[in-house]
């Protein structure tokens, strides 16, 4: 009996408390007198309350949307409201939950780590020669695996068509480190990496593309630049893959094995990546404490190469996610922000309509409703309007993402898994909760302020207690500082992109058109011997021919290019310690090279056609290189060394000094863009690729592209046409994920301006409303017109003012949080911060102006009547 | 107003074979669970959990009255059919009677009954 009373009475806690003390003790009456099973009586108690409560849910809804149908102006301004808060909430979210907050598509990803590299000079990078890998591989304990990598961009030739391939090589274990399956064939094993295996794997997209999606392609043979290799397995759709390199992840068309054993790497060249995984229990912090030693030993065995080079591990996804991280969630934070201004908004609106029902509110409970009733029936309300504003936010959400998908996509890793999804809906229901009690706090606090006496004797004059206006205040002043730090942060976001894109490249590119280099070894040609340039002398040859093409160049790079050369500056009679050689930008060039970006020479001369590969080496330097390593020389008399070959080297004669140019933009550029350069005449050296760049002032650059692919393709047939572009283009490319970010931050700036902005307006014109009798009386005593519009500007601009005040404080933190991502802009930059006041400032007057006006138009006898 | 009855049909069964309970008499909750078993052959069963949620209900929409304490035992409340409450629960078997008529002259069912 005891267990039957103790089970009963705690499912009937469940119960509305109403309901409780009203039936409680006729229930309980009625299960003594019964004699079922108590747990199946507890269970039927429990089940009959959960019914309840969901009947109360459902006529609460029901009441609330009868009671909201009477205001569709108010529903749709609260609904908007909403939707731009929860949508934008709803679109970052799913953006940052797919490229930051999902784990990487690989087994155990936070084991997984990407082998660097720091020179003598302190540079670092994540690249590794293939060699070294190998070593670390062996000797390193703190990894349970260590895998090598190389770019490629090989050439698939198929049926006489040549297609250009992303891919990498790898070693044999490399997707079994992973932990990546293909969906078709197998992994590659030790015997692809013997000698003469050449086995190949495919994406899913090559898979479809270029062999219909035969499942017989497992087994099949295929060219990749001029060799035959065998198709062992097929990625699963979509697959990413880390490079060790650059690019972090990304997919790739091929996967080829590497050897073994790799006789022709230069150990010094570390173009390579490795992935490691930790052995389980190893932290990274272990793993780099034994690799420093590791490299002590590397060092010493080849000091020719690795003298002065140490190596460590990185995560895999800091280096792969880190800068999109730190971007998204500057802009997370801004639209947390956006979500705040909404609901203060929101806030004001209830609290406005609420109060001027009070008195259906104060009726309803002298009638006997609980507060705690009409409490959950008001949140009932704002959780109807706070859901209607999730749906159309999600679709906003769902819009804003197909409308910048083209601009996310090469912006932001693996930007090709967001959408909008099961963890985007989760996150709108989350949202909508936190919204609904965010929006429903303060009208619900203001609400119990009221005495109920007070309401029901001021019938018909709809008083408003100062202390529920200075609530209002505060949420404006709340609304007008987040809006303040968000408004300055993108503007100072925005200054920073604009000046990485105008930063002044040191050179002419208007007109130019540039391709993306081409690579010789995909023609299966073995390297450009100096000399033997009679591939680039026809391609060349046809680019002059080109009409509308005033001159032509062939380079291994150009300004904001691909490919950043560098190299060793070691001038002839200066004597350099082993390793620690001065650094420079280097190019090689056809004469011209610097016709084409209208470059003169300061000093001396610029190549021409008599600099050929049996001429007298020649060589042209940067001013900054003149200005820094050939202090107290006569730089024409001076000789530097170029590098003419993998393994080659010669003296040339220094016959000219030009401008300096600037070879890349944006933070990751900078410093390598402000290192001397040295120019080689194409000619004289051995490549393994080369660019064209051409100057067509006149000329469409898409027809002027057009032209230059034609050259390429009629002098080389067997190679895909290189992409053309202009340096703009180049720059723009470069340039993506900060514009994204600029253009995020700036969506959302102008909607906390404009939802800032209605909330001014909102309570001005809401107080214009409770004073109407008090401007009747002072209009009826005489006072001006202009008195009384400046007495209600005035009000809004001192309540902007503070809001101002504490946003300015705000946004200076948060800038100083950004600072690295605001490049050369200051984060305390006052223009910034200048024009973002004046033009919250003038906004918050404009959106006082309409109520203002209203008041002065208040008909005294009107106002009067009541009095 | 036999429409304004109408557009409350048809009835939730538990909610009828309440409404019959109380046409018969008015009684206590424990009762009207005891008569819908006997009703029903003991078919239907309406435990706590469900009864006194509905006869709150039933209560706020005036189809019952409630009547104060029970003589045996000052635990209980009776309840009685409210006049609208009988409406209800003819205008629903009206409806049921309709059915069953459509029912046999379709042969569903066997055209007598004794």
């Amino acid at each position: 009996m005891t267990l039957r009373r103790l089970l009963a009475r705690a499912a009937l806690l469940t119960y509305p408390r109403d309901f409780r003390s009203e039936y409680e003790e006729e229930m309980l009456a009625d299960l003594d007198a019964g004699s079922a099973n108590p747990l199946a009586q507890c269970f039927d108690l429990f089940k009959g309350s959960v019914r309840m409560h969901f009947d109360t849910l459902a006529r609460d809804v029901a009441y609330a949307l009868r009671r909201l149908r009477a205001a569709p102006l108010f529903v749709a301004i609260v609904v908007l409201t909403f939707a731009l808060g929860i949508g934008a909430n709803v679109a970052v979210f799913s953006v940052l939950d797919a490229v930051v907050l999902r784990p990487l598509p690989f087994a155990d990803p936070s084991s997984l780590t990407v082998l660097s590299s720091r020179g003598p000079r302190g540079d670092v990078f994540p690249a590794v020669s293939p060699l070294d890998a190998q070593d670390i591989a062996a000797h390193e304990r703190g990894f349970a695996g260590v895998a090598a990598t190389v770019s490629q961009q090989p050439t698939l030739l198929l049926d006489g068509k040549p297609y250009a391939l992303n891919g990498l090589q790898v070693s044999s274990n490399y997707l079994s480190l992973l932990g990546v399956r293909p969906r078709l064939g197998r992994a590659f094993t030790a015997a692809d990496g013997s000698a003469g295996a050449r086995s190949a794997i495919i994406s899913d997209q090559v898979w479809r593309e270029r062999f219909g999606a035969d499942p017989g392609v497992v087994g099949r043979s295929i060219t990749l630049d001029g060799s035959a290799y065998r198709v062992v397995g097929v990625l699963a759709p979509r697959q990413l893959l880390p490079d060790g390199n650059f690019a972090g992840i990304r997919s790739e068309d091929v996967l080829t094995a590497l050897a073994a054993h790799l006789p022709a790497v230069e150990r010094g060249e570390r173009m390579g990546g490795g992935i490691a995984r930790l052995a389980s229990g190893v932290t990274l912090e272990h793993a780099n404490a034994d690799l420093k030693l590791v490299s002590a030993d590397l060092a010493h065995e080849y000091a020719d190469t690795d003298k002065g080079w140490s190596f460590f591990a990185q995560s895999l996804s800091a280096l792969a996610l880190g800068r999109a991280a730190s971007s998204l969630w500057v802009v997370f934070a801004g639209v947390v922000a956006i979500l705040l201004i909404a609901c203060a908004n929101v806030g004001n609106m209830l609290a406005a309509r609420w109060s001027s029902r009070d008195r259906e509110l104060a009726v309803r409970r002298a009638l006997g409703a609980s507060s705690r009733r009409i409490a959950g029936q008001l949140l009932i309300e704002t959780a109807v309007l706070a859901t209607l504003g999730a749906c159309f936010g999600i679709a906003l959400a769902y819009a804003a993402l197909s409308g910048l998908a083209g601009l996310v996509e090469h912006a932001l890793p693996r930007a090709g898994t967001i959408g909008i999804d099961g963890m985007s809906l989760l996150y709108a229901l989350i949202v909508v909760i936190v919204a609904t009690f965010l929006a429903g706090l303060s009208p619900l606090l203001s609400l119990r302020a009221t005495d109920l006496q007070t309401v029901l004797k001021s019938a018909g004059r709809g008083g408003d207690g100062s202390r529920r206006h200075r609530l209002r205040a505060a949420l404006v002043v709340l609304e007008v500082a987040l809006a303040i730090a968000l408004v300055t942060i993108s503007g100072l976001v925005l200054r920073s992109f604009l000046a990485v894109i105008d930063t002044p490249l040191g050179v002419n590119t208007s007109g130019v058109v540039a391709s993306a280099p081409v690579s010789l070894p995909s023609l299966g040609l073995p390297f450009q011997t100096a000399g033997n340039t009679s591939l680039q002398n026809d391609v060349l040859r046809r680019l002059h021919a080109l009409a509308g093409i005033e001159s032509a160049a062939l380079a291994l790079t150009y300004p904001v290019g691909d490919v950043e050369l560098q190299g060793p500056a070691v001038v002839f009679g200066r004597t350099y310690s082993k390793g620690a050689e001065p650094l420079a930008l280097s190019n090689a060039v056809t004469p011209q090279y610097f016709t084409v970006f209208g470059v003169h020479p300061i000093l001396g001369r610029s190549f021409n056609d008599t600099d050929t590969a049996n001429a007298a080496p020649v060589a042209i330097v940067s001013r900054r290189f003149e200005q820094l390593y050939l202090r107290g020389m006569n730089p024409l008399t001076a000789r530097i060394r170029i590098q003419t070959g993998p393994t080659q080297w010669h003296w040339a004669q220094i016959v000219g000094v030009v401008p300096d140019e600037r070879v890349g933009v944006g933070a990751d550029a900078d410093a390598a863009s402000l290192l001397p350069e040295y120019y080689a005449p194409l000619g004289q050296l051995s490549t393994p690729f080369f660019s064209a760049v051409v100057r067509a002032p006149h000329l469409d650059p898409a027809v002027a592209g057009r032209e230059v692919d034609s050259a390429f393709a009629a002098a080389m047939p067997l190679t895909p046409a290189p992409q053309t572009f202009t340096i703009a283009q180049r720059v723009a490319e470069d340039t993506r994920a900060q514009r994204l970010t600029t253009i995020l931050l700036g969506s959302l700036a102008a909607i906390a301006l404009l939802l800032a902005l209605s909330g001014i307006f909102g309570v001005v014109s809401f107080s214009v409303t409770q004073r109407s009798r008090e401007f009747g009386v002072r209009m009826a005593l005489g006072a001006s017109t202009s008195g009384i519009l400046a007495d209600v500007v005035l009000r809004a601009i001192t309540t902007t003012a503070i809001g101002v005040a504490i946003g300015v404080v705000a946004a200076a933190f948060a800038a100083r949080a950004i600072v690295a991502q605001l490049g050369a802009v200051s984060p305390f930059d006052p223009t910034t911060f200048a024009c973002v006041v004046a033009l919250v400032f003038v906004s918050a007057a404009i959106a006082s102006l309409q109520p203002a006006l209203r008041a002065t138009r208040v008909a005294p006898v009107e106002a009067l009547r009541y009095e | 107003m036999p429409n304004d009855v109408e557009s409350l049909l048809p009835l939730n069964p538990r909610v009828f074979y309440i409404l019959l309970s109380l046409a018969e008499e008015e009684r206590h909750g424990y009762a009207i669970a005891k008569a819908v078993e006997t009703i029903t052959g003991g078919t239907v069963r309406v435990t706590p959990g469900t009864l006194y949620p509905l006869i709150r209900q039933l209560l706020t929409d005036g189809w019952i009255h409630e009547l104060g304490e029970d003589a045996h035992d000052p635990r209980r409340r009776r309840y009685r059919l409210s006049a609208l409450g009988k409406r209800i629960a003819q205008a629903e078997a009206r409806r049921l009677d309709a059915l069953v008529r459509v029912a046999r002259s379709f042969a569903l069912l066997p055209a007598t009954h004794a």
